[in-house]
């Protein structure tokens, strides 16, 4: 799972941004939620007749891929660079 | 689990539809040359049994561990690369400074996740566009991608698609 966000953004005027986000942080800020969204997600996949433990695999999947991705937006009045690693 | 019971339950996933005709002509396949393999290595190396062997093709399947599980102990699997890591899009305006310029790099293995997440989520739609793809037909998919190169240029810009 990936554990740390950059994000820099830059301005025209000189002004830029940069952040080193934990994303630890955001996951373990996100878990209460997650818990409480779970049962509904259930229900809807027994609704919709797919496997509960399949579906959160295929979340947590998807999330853990999120390692290695890089947006990179550059124009002359602003640039913003998101990495997560 | 014996011979007659791996043939038993290859038979009852095809009838439960979750594997296809072909799949379970290959698995039975595969079963039937284990079976000489398998009296013929009788007392060479025990480590890879009946069972391993008929596990990887299960797990190829969707089921059970990654192909790759059965991999000597040591074996660092992350090393391994077998084939583009990254999906990369650009899109630039050479002709034009004031034009934004887009780059974008997207791990494989979440194009490998989402379309494993929409396999298990058919009544969204997916299933008319994926089915019901195993793990081994997802790998040929993302194979196929080692070749993909997309560049259109179109009133000075340029927009690429590749793997690598």
């Amino acid at each position: 799972m990936p554990m740390l966000a950059i994000v820099r953004i830059r301005e025209a005027g000189g002004r830029d941004f940069s952040l080193w986000l934990p994303l630890l942080v955001i996951w373990l800020v996100l878990a209460p939620l997650a818990l409480i969204i779970l049962p509904f997600f259930f229900v809807l996949l027994a609704i919709k007749r797919v496997n509960p433990a399949k579906g959160v695999a295929a979340i947590v999947g998807v999330l853990c891929a999120l390692g290695g991705t890089v947006i990179e937006v550059e124009s002359p009045q602003s640039s913003v660079f998101v990495r997560i690693q | 689990m014996s011979i007659s019971e791996d043939r038993r339950r290859i038979l009852s996933m095809l009838a439960e539809g979750k594997i296809s005709p072909d799949d379970a002509d290959r698995l039975l396949d595969a079963l039937g040359a284990q079976e000489p393999a398998s009296a013929q290595s009788e007392g060479a190396s025990p480590r890879r049994g009946p069972g391993a062997f008929f596990g990887q093709r299960f797990a190829q399947f969707g089921f059970g561990p990654s192909p790759r599980a059965a991999e000597p102990s040591g074996f660092d699997a992350s090393l391994r690369h077998d084939g583009p890591s990254f999906l990369h899009i650009e899109v630039d305006d050479p002709s034009d400074d004031k034009a934004p310029r887009v780059d974008i790099r997207v791990p494989l293995n979440m194009v490998r996740a989402g379309i494993v997440a929409g396999s298990f989520m058919p009544p969204f739609g997916t299933e008319h566009a994926f089915g019901h793809p195993t793990r081994a037909r997802i790998e040929e998919m993302l194979k196929v991608l080692a070749d993909l190169k997309i560049d259109v240029a179109q009133d000075g810009r340029n927009v690429r698609m590749y793997c690598d």
